[in-house]
């Protein structure tokens, strides 16, 4: 009888490959050594660790770990093309960025990620803007700062600073205009309350504004280019209490109603000041910046001063 | 005392009653309570000069006395009442307001003599109320009397102190000083006096040669007889006039937040608690709001549910002045008066803030008031406006020490770069610098005016001595023509400098009184929050 030779087959490297992605295919997730191995027992761990070193190479495949152990996933195809022609760092650093999402990720945290010299991530950061696959986006809180993240992703608003930031300049101008609007229709409001001359408690509850309805009077307006959320408008009306010109209650709502947040809606309204300006500033002592030199007998005493001489000629 | 009040002290003292009074005002301010003997050697001047500098000190109630142990008499100046004479004209303002020209009249009398009789003051205020009025009418002591009991019973002004009624034994020889003594119940009980008489028009230069033998013989027949109620010297209550101005403010905060009517309201509830809350009180005491329909003055006609929805209106109002105390009598409210100044004394600061630095500073001082501590970060936030100029703001006013930083450190060694620093405003003590720095502008104003005035010295007695000329030729029956040639001794341009000076002068006493507002204000509050706890 003649020996059964069970000759090892010689598969195609290719075939072996081919399979592997199949089998990746199967299992998006990723697979584990075993499953490989156990789906082609017959083929030799040498050979195996050779395929898959190909395809990671290649960039077809990822290698990840998970705590069972080693997983293979495949990557995506489009990746795969753009990836060609570059090398293992620069795949490394992108990968790096896609992680950040779009919040970005500084130069130096890329850096302690990659365990990269700080020569080879500049280069390799430049290779791949010139790509187009990764832009630089200035951070609105320390501008020196320069956060990347990938191309077509939209920064995020903590980095921009959101509807008060165009190209990482605060808009005062916007944030004035934004603010008298707002002002002009409380005041008109009120002023509409008062003279209806109903009782009191009418007038009062008909003098105040809901963020709802700034919130629709200012958009009605069509000022602002950006579209502007009702919390911004909130912000706006609070820099309004701090000038003192508005006060603010919030009082229970029903949940449904329009603008209510919590059960709870803000109401505002236009108000004048306590007291009209205090005597102390009528005189020129008041404003005075050179307060504490003054002294009689010196050099700047209150019989030659000169804020008072001209104060005197009104 | 700081340096500023004891300055203050000095030219008030100097101004309204000369050196020698000044010189002994500003040692005692200074150096607090010191026996006889040392103040003569320390000011240097003769112990009789002293003895009646002490005597109208002591009249005017701005030094006290007090009996040591030892036996000697210790003398002390209170420097707050000296610098309450800025505050006389006004006492007097509010007193005309109230009660009229009599009223006025009997307050500034009583301002300007310290302690006086009953007796004394009507007299003399009858007699210049006479003077003002036509030829041939006088003033009728009632008048003047009935506004005078009228004062009395507002607690406006009240009885001094008296030396008590004790049995002289002449055994034991009488202590080297009285101790006054006066019944809480006796201060504002007017004496049974019966005043008789008409104000006495001063006699023109003519009728006085015959009058005066005639005068002569009626003052020996009065001088025999003292008057009735000798001993009962009456003097300004400034605590009440203190209360008075505090309740107009609050009035006037809530008719510029709210309406005229919740005012009017607001007003009608201070009076009813005039006389039963104490000036120190946080509030006042609960009133129903039957109570206060019943109160309200004449002229308003508002229905009883109207009055009610002002009324819990107010006790809703984020300003807090008028607060929901139970539901009693339809409800009983009582007025915050601690809260009402805190409010007043927060926006006096805010406008010194918003003239001094501009309205964009004075929006961060009102968030850092609302949010008590935030970081630098927070405040742009916040605000709204841009990082560098916030940071600038925020570094002025620490520099003026408007604001403080709070320092938070995250590791023992306090490093900077670890550490968070945080704004805050605290109020006590800024309304305290602001408060020297008023009474220090109060002084320059007060400089300014003697230099101006000194300036001018030799126009001013020029036209004053034109003036004499001027009367005395008139009454002697001089022609239009050299009356005129008198007035054409000061030239035009002399004139207009008079002009001038009579203006700045005005101007500068007017913006006394305004400065002298804000220390009232900040005073109180500073008061009213140390007096909290």
């Amino acid at each position: 009888m003649a020996e059964v030779k069970v000759k090892p087959e010689v598969s195609d490297p290719v075939d072996i490959e081919n399979r592997i992605i199949e089998l990746c295919h199967q299992f998006p997730h990723g697979i584990t050594d075993q499953v490989i191995q156990n789906d082609m027992p017959h083929m030799e761990a040498q050979q195996r660790a050779m395929a898959i070193n190909r395809l990671l190479s290649m960039g077809q495949l990822d290698l990840l770990r998970s705590n069972a152990g080693l997983l293979y996933r495949i990557k995506e195809s489009q990746n795969a093309s753009k990836m060609k022609g570059s090398d293992n760092q620069e795949k490394l650093v992108y990968q790096i960025i896609e992680d950040a999402g779009n919040k970005g990720i500084w130069s130096r945290d890329i850096r302690y990620k990659s365990n990269l010299p700080l020569t080879e991530i500049n280069k390799i950061l430049k290779n791949l803007e010139s790509k187009k696959l990764i832009k630089a986006v200035k951070s609105v809180a320390a501008s020196k700062k320069k956060v990347y993240m990938l191309y077509n992703l939209q920064p995020d608003r903590s980095v921009t600073g959101g509807a008060w930031y165009s190209d990482q300049d605060f808009e005062a101008e916007f944030v004035e205009v934004l603010n008298q609007q707002c002002f002009k229709f409380l005041q008109s409001k009120a002023e509409a309350a008062r003279d209806s001359k109903q009782n009191p408690m009418i007038q009062r509850n008909s003098s105040f504004a809901s963020s709802h309805e700034v919130w629709k009077y200012i958009c009605e307006l069509g000022i602002s280019k950006v579209e502007l959320s009702m919390e911004d408008i909130e912000t706006i009306l609070n820099t309004l209490i701090y000038d003192g010109k508005v006060e603010m209650t919030i009082i229970a709502a029903k949940e449904g109603t329009v603008g209510s947040v919590d059960g709870q809606m803000k109401l505002y309204r236009a108000i004048s000041p306590l007291i009209q300006a205090t005597g102390l500033v009528r005189t020129p002592c008041g404003l005075c910046p050179v307060f504490d030199d003054c002294h009689e007998g010196g050099e700047i005493s209150p019989s030659n001063c000169i804020y008072m001489t001209e104060w005197l000629e009104f | 005392m700081t340096q500023a009040e004891i300055k203050l002290c000095s030219l008030l003292l100097q101004e309204h009653f000369g050196e020698i009074v000044e010189k002994i005002g500003t040692f005692l301010v200074r150096t607090g309570a010191q026996p006889l003997r040392i103040i003569v050697t320390e000011t240097g001047l003769l112990l009789d000069q002293v003895k009646k500098g002490l005597c109208v000190l002591i009249q005017h109630n701005l030094a006290t006395y007090q009996l040591q142990k030892r036996g000697g008499v210790e003398y002390e100046a209170q420097c707050e009442r000296v610098l309450r004479i800025l505050r006389y004209p006004r006492y007097i303002y509010s007193a005309k307001t109230l009660y009229g020209d009599t009223g006025e009249l009997l307050v500034e009398e009583l301002l300007l003599n310290g302690k006086m009789t009953m007796s004394a003051v009507v007299r003399k205020v009858a007699d210049r109320l006479t003077e003002t009025m036509e030829d041939g009418k006088t003033m009728d002591y009632s008048d003047v009397s009935g506004t005078f009991v009228r004062l009395a019973d507002t607690h406006f002004i009240q009885r001094c102190p008296l030396v008590p009624d004790t049995p002289q034994n002449p055994e034991v020889p009488p202590p080297a000083a009285p101790t006054l003594v006066i019944d809480e119940k006796e201060m504002y009980v007017v004496p049974r006096v019966n005043l008789v008489g008409k104000g006495k028009r001063r006699r023109s230069c003519e009728e006085e040669e015959d009058g005066e033998r005639k005068v002569k013989k009626q003052k020996q027949g009065e001088s025999s007889e003292p008057p009735p109620d000798d001993g009962i010297y009456w003097q300004v209550n400034i605590d009440r006039f203190h209360q008075l101005f505090r309740d107009q403010g609050i009035v006037s905060a809530v008719a510029s937040r709210m309406d005229q009517t919740s005012s009017e309201i607001v007003r009608t509830m201070l009076r009813m608690s005039e006389v039963t809350t104490s000036s120190s009180a946080p509030h006042t005491q609960p009133l129903s709001s039957h109570e206060i329909f019943r109160s309200l003055p004449a002229g308003y006609n508002i229905t009883k549910q109207v009055l009610d929805q002002y009324l819990t209106l107010l006790a809703d109002d984020p300003l807090e002045f008028v607060g929901k105390s139970g539901d009693s009598g339809g409800g009983t409210f009582t007025v915050n008066l601690h809260k009402a100044l805190v409010s007043l004394a927060t926006a006096t600061l805010e406008s010194i803030v918003e003239e001094r630095f501009g309205s964009r500073c004075a929006r961060i001082f009102r968030l850092l008031l609302r949010k008590k501590h935030l970081e630098q970060k927070q405040v742009e936030d916040f605000a709204m406006i841009p990082a560098k100029e916030a940071k600038e703001m925020l570094y002025k006013m620490l520099s003026e020490n408007f604001v403080s930083l709070q320092e938070i450190p995250k590791t023992p060694d306090h490093a900077p770069s670890r550490t968070f620093y945080l704004y805050t405003v605290n109020l006590l003590s800024v309304a305290r610098m602001l408060l020297h720095r008023c009474y220090k502008s109060v002084a320059n104003l007060m400089e300014r005016r003697q230099y101006e005035t000194k300036e001018n010295k030799r126009l001013l007695e020029k036209s004053q001595r034109v003036e004499a000329i001027l009367a005395s030729m008139q009454a002697t029956g001089a022609e239009d023509t050299q009356l005129q040639e008198i007035e054409e001794m000061i030239t035009a341009p002399e004139r207009q400098q008079l002009e001038t000076l009579k203006c700045n002068v005005n101007k500068i006493d007017a913006s006394e009184n305004q400065v002298d507002e804000t220390i009232f204000v900040l005073e109180s509050f500073i008061k009213s929050t140390m007096r909290k706890p």
